[in-house]
């Protein structure tokens, strides 16, 4: 399939396509839902994760294609999101962009601008928080930016709507206006001008169709993707050696490369046009900029840190297991009774049934009882933490933490995601630079006990043995994640990248932007974990309702009998709990009730506190479940996924057996 | 006995010269390395030859730190800037990639002549730094030695970067995008604990960047007026 398609397949039909590119945190996410609504999908470009968000407005009686272009602050290639909004805007180019700069930073956003500029594409620029701007006493004159011959400018507030229909209006004339490109010192434009002649005379077509001043200035600026396409067409070797020669030639004069050279040129034209259009009425410092500032100074933020993280898991507990008692009320009374009448209607009383049952009632409510009340919870909780800017603070507090684990701070990130489920924690890595850092953060996030595990500690270790023992395995946990870390990172060859982050002060969060990243996250999981939950449940159907479970049994006894100590029935359930983790609980008791009888349905009547404990422990440490081992093996192939799953399973039962035998001595 | 004249052209030096290319490179970064450092660095059996170095007062041993002594330091700028010469002429002139330029340099860093080095530099118009952005030490003066390292800086320093020291262009350039270039002005606002990120203001932006990295920029403090 073409790349090209991803764009047009899903906005088919569109009058005119316009493209949102800016910064990260600009409010580009707020004006796209606005514009777009609830009419909106994402797309991948093959092989990538980050996302494309696309959506259809009408305005003025015309059907405008809307693409949300990753936030980046350059048009590089340096990181996946980068790679994702050239390539959709290279390969496809839209009719305008529209060009959102953080109005509280206008010089800073002005070079990705100015970038868009330079590739000669129509563009209306959006001053978005113009009302942080205000507070902050910071005043902009649109038509001063806008200048004579400049790209169109409209002030915006775009959580409120302030300014956005002026925007589409501006953008959907754009086609027909033409704007000047921006003009560098003299002695870049000359070269800029020797090698778009060059090109002129010499190619007979430009890569993705790009000017010859657009493709002259990537050249110059050592732009590795285009550098390669050229040298690829005919007669690119004499563009290449062009390129090359002026290069240094103007190097010789100012001691450094075009490729440094253009961006400090850049820079400065940005803040040349940035202080000719911004006057700073009064040096204010808002409420939200002193409670960031607080956030990250060392004695302020770290106690912060630590409150928030407790709150964060407190909420999530008790709205987790509230919703979970009232969902499976809801599920027991509303939707249980006709999938039964269903199945017995078709079935009957046979096997069959039951094993349908197996999947279709128990299967289906467990995988919605964990992922809506936990799952769901937790990813709004993550969502509200990274627009509102927290999570950046997070991120610089605990880089120093998580370096000596091999990884940099924003990592952390995942590892609370996969507090909430590993599976798109694991997906998440893929924005990790280099395969060593993807293996790291990886086997840590399988390590992380995910919503279902937290279940079961909470609901089997805490309610039957005590809160000190479900204390003690998070900790342990805890603890196995740091020292994984740590031997991973000296263990494993080469190095991990060094932070480079933007740090930028506390917003209050959008509720739509919120709701629809809490959504994504959410409907990501339903889709690669429910599959293999139905079809774990079915089997464990199968294999418990015709007996076969217990054929496992005696081959297991060494190890969980005879090294944990635990009852053989224990054993089976760690078995079968890769495949629906979070029953490893309600299995055991069902087991139980085979194995001793009616009084069984207490742990305690068949299992020692410290024998519930190393059970709970054993079932947090080893390889999570078949879904987690299914998104490894794609991500990072199959021999890293064997690899993890294994070191998991020795860690778990190694850890397990020192854990009996330390409580026996204590 | 063995001897190791150090005379430029000749392949038999290679260790050697590895040695103190590999120490010359770490002053610049403003690190200082043990034995057990270069043992990691380079093949563990060149080793035998540090002694030697050492004995010929190239090298000395100062605590568990090596340092390499003025004539050693006046050695290997040379060598330093046969590799960088070198990699100039072959992006510059032949047409290599960055990452293959530097191959090569290594190879052909210990075999070319002063007097070639010095041809090839002035036809290049004698460039101030090779393709990766790192000085190229001029042939008889020295270069000044960066001052200070941002990651050892307080906050609230006022400075201006004089150095980056990255040897990836691309690393180089991504800082660029963001305004990190040499001749900027920055102020440190904060600095984490326990050798976390250190947090720059360029202009009206604000930045974390992690202390590896900013131990490889090099600032100039200014003073407050």
């Amino acid at each position: 399939m073409s790349s090209c398609h991803v764009i047009t397949q899903h906005l088919p039909n569109a009058d005119l396509t316009i493209a949102l590119a800016g910064n990260p945190n600009v409010g580009k996410s707020s004006l796209f839902n606005r514009l777009t609504g609830a009419h909106a999908e994402t797309a991948n470009y093959p092989g990538k994760t980050v996302a494309l968000n696309l959506g259809v407005m009408q305005f003025d009686g015309r059907r405008i294609g809307v693409i949300d272009l990753p936030g980046t602050y350059a048009l590089g290639a340096h990181s996946e999101d980068q790679q994702v909004a050239r390539q959709a805007v290279l390969e496809n180019p839209p009719d305008a962009i529209v060009a959102i700069a953080d109005a509280t930073n206008l010089e800073r956003n002005l070079y990705l601008v100015l970038q868009y500029l330079d590739l000669g594409l129509p563009l209306v620029v959006a001053v978005n928080l113009m009302d942080e701007a205000t507070r902050a006493g910071i005043a902009i004159d649109a038509a001063r930016l806008s200048g004579d011959r400049r790209a169109p400018v409209v002030p915006t507030i775009a959580t409120r709507g302030n300014g956005v229909a002026e925007l589409i209006d501006a953008a959907a004339r754009l086609p027909r206006a033409t704007h000047a490109a921006p003009e560098y010192d003299i002695e870049i434009e000359t070269a800029i001008d020797a090698l778009a002649r060059t090109i002129c005379a010499t190619l007979a077509e430009t890569p993705y169709r790009l000017t010859p001043r657009a493709l002259a200035i990537l050249l110059l600026e050592d732009d590795a993707e285009l550098t390669r396409a050229v040298a690829q067409t005919s007669g690119g070797a004499a563009v290449l050696a062009r390129s090359r020669e002026l290069s240094a030639a103007i190097e010789a004069r100012v001691g450094e490369p075009l490729s440094l050279h253009l961006p400090r040129a850049r820079h400065a034209l940005a803040r040349e046009i940035a202080c000719h259009a911004t006057s700073q009425c009064a040096e204010r410092e808002p409420l939200s900029v002193k409670l960031w500032r607080a956030s990250i100074q060392p004695l302020t933020g770290i106690p912060t840190l630590i409150g928030v993280l407790i709150a964060l898991f407190a909420f999530l507990f008790w709205a987790g297991g509230t919703m979970a008692e009232a969902f499976a009320g809801f599920w027991e009374a509303f939707v249980s009774p006709p999938i039964q009448a269903v199945v017995a209607l078709i079935f009957g009383e046979s096997i069959l049934g039951k094993i349908a049952l197996w999947g279709f009632d128990a299967g289906i409510e467990a995988a919605l009882e964990i992922g809506i009340p936990y799952v769901l919870t937790f990813y709004a909780l993550l969502a509200l933490l990274e627009d509102s800017g927290y999570m950046n603070s997070i991120a610089f507090l605990v880089d120093a933490l998580m370096k000596r684990l091999g990884l940099h701070g924003r990592a952390v990130i995942m590892l609370l995601a996969g507090a909430g489920c590993n599976v798109p924690a694991i997906m998440g890595t893929r924005v990790l630079t280099t395969r060593r850092e993807r293996v790291i953060a990886s086997t840590l996030v399988v390590l992380t006990p995910c919503s279902a595990r937290t279940a079961v500690i909470a609901g089997g270790a805490a309610l039957f043995a005590g809160w000190q023992y479900g204390a003690a395995i998070l900790l342990i946990s805890l603890a196995l994640i740091i020292a994984t870390g740590v031997a991973l990172s000296r263990l494993m060859p080469g190095r991990s990248d060094d932070l480079v982050m933007e740090m930028f002060p506390f917003r209050v969060p959008t509720p739509s932007v919120v709701a629809r990243k809490t959504w994504f996250r959410f409907r990501e999981f339903i889709l690669t974990a429910l599959p293999i939950v139905l079809i774990g449940s079915f089997v464990m159907g199968v294999l418990y309702e015709t007996g076969a479970i217990w054929i496992f049994s005696a081959p297991l006894a060494p190890i969980v009998e005879g090294w944990l100590g635990l009852p053989a029935i224990a054993g089976l359930t760690l078995i079968f709990a890769t495949l629906r983790k979070e029953l490893a609980l309600q299995f055991l008791l069902t087991l139980a009730l085979v194995q001793y009888g009616s009084g069984a349905d207490n742990l305690l009547s068949f299992m020692t506190p410290q024998q519930i404990f190393v059970y709970a422990l054993v079932n947090t440490l080893y390889i999570p479940c078949l879904a987690t081992f299914a998104v490894l093996r794609k991500e990072l192939g199959t021999r890293a996924a064997i690899g993890i799953a294994t070191f998991t399973i020795v860690l778990a039962v190694v850890v397990g057996g020192v854990a009996r035998y330390a409580l026996a001595i204590l | 006995m063995l001897r190791f004249p150090l005379q430029s052209g000749s392949p038999r030096d290679e260790p050697a010269e590895m040695i103190l290319l590999t120490l010359a490179r770490a002053e610049e970064n403003g690190a200082t390395l043990t034995r057990d450092d270069l043992a990691r660095e380079l093949n563990a059996a060149s080793l035998d030859l540090l002694q030697s170095l050492i004995s010929q007062s190239l090298i000395a041993l100062n605590g568990g730190a090596l340092a390499l002594t003025p004539a050693g330091r006046e050695r290997a700028r040379a060598l330093l800037r046969r590799h960088r010469v070198v990699e100039r002429h072959l992006t510059d002139v032949l047409g290599f990639d960055l990452p293959g330029a530097h191959v090569q340099a290594d190879e052909l860093e210990h075999r070319v002549s002063a007097e070639t080095t010095q041809a090839l530099a002035e036809e290049l118009g004698n460039p101030a730094t090779c393709p990766h952005g790192n000085p190229i030490p001029s042939a008889p003066a020295a270069t000044p030695l960066p001052t200070r390292a941002l990651s050892a800086c307080a906050a609230q320093t006022r400075a201006s970067i004089t150095r980056i020291g990255s040897e990836t262009p691309a690393a180089l350039q991504h800082l660029a995008t963001l305004g990190l270039l040499p001749n900027v002005e920055i102020e440190v606002e904060n600095v984490a604990p326990f050798g976390g990120p250190v947090m720059v203001r360029v202009g009206r932006a604000h930045y974390a960047l992690g202390r590896n990295l900013a131990a490889r920029i090099w600032i100039k403090e200014i003073e407050n007026s």
